[in-house]
């Protein structure tokens, strides 16, 4: 296989990052190799965003 | 590898932390490595309180291989007909946990962050 690449002229405006986390890599440049690895372990809780609020004002019970 | 120049006229970043870096310029290699425990508590602190040793968690010790693409054999070139990559502005909030945010070429980078949560609740919750 044979592979040609041409980069002709390349212009960015304005780049606005919340975050840039775990192994991550926000790049302006050329690179040749990238290995990015992140493990992560967390319980079921902190998936639930906010407190569960019970319909129809019954009690509830975890 | 022929390598462009990269020009940013202006930059801001809030927070780095954690293994992580912001680098102005050329370089090799970049291979940062992250452990982290984060544990939240219910109640007080107690005298009883153990540690959270890295050992206790097999998270940090697994190897999980991370196996490339498999390579076909090719011929590669990159003809560059600007030398120049032009970014106006950038504006970052936070960098961690072995990251990297770079402006320049890098030839490679292996990264790696294990992060363990753990959240121990009194039985009222």
């Amino acid at each position: 296989m044979k592979l040609e690449v041409h980069n002709w002229d390349l212009q960015v405006g304005d780049v606005q990052i919340t975050g840039v986390s775990s192994s991550s890599l926000f790049l302006i440049g050329d690179m040749e190799e990238a290995n990015l690895v992140s493990y992560y372990d967390t319980p079921p809780d902190s998936y639930i965003a906010g407190s569960l609020v019970p319909l129809g004002g019954g009690t509830f019970q975890r | 590898m022929k390598k462009r120049i990269s020009r940013v006229r202006k930059v801001t970043i809030a927070t780095i932390s954690y293994s992580s870096f912001f680098e102005v310029g050329d370089a090799s290699a970049f291979q940062p490595k992250t452990n982290a425990i984060a544990v939240q508590k219910s109640g007080r602190p107690h005298s009883t309180d153990k540690g959270f040793p890295f050992e206790r968690y097999s998270i940090f010790s697994e190897e999980v291989q991370v196996k490339g693409l498999p390579l076909t054999p090719f011929s590669y070139s990159s003809n560059h007909h600007q030398p120049f990559i032009d970014v106006n502005q950038v504006q970052v909030l936070g960098v961690s946990s072995s990251s990297l945010y770079q402006i320049g070429s890098l030839n490679r980078i292996e990264a790696e962050s294990r992060i363990k949560h753990i959240r121990i609740l009194s039985p009222q919750q």
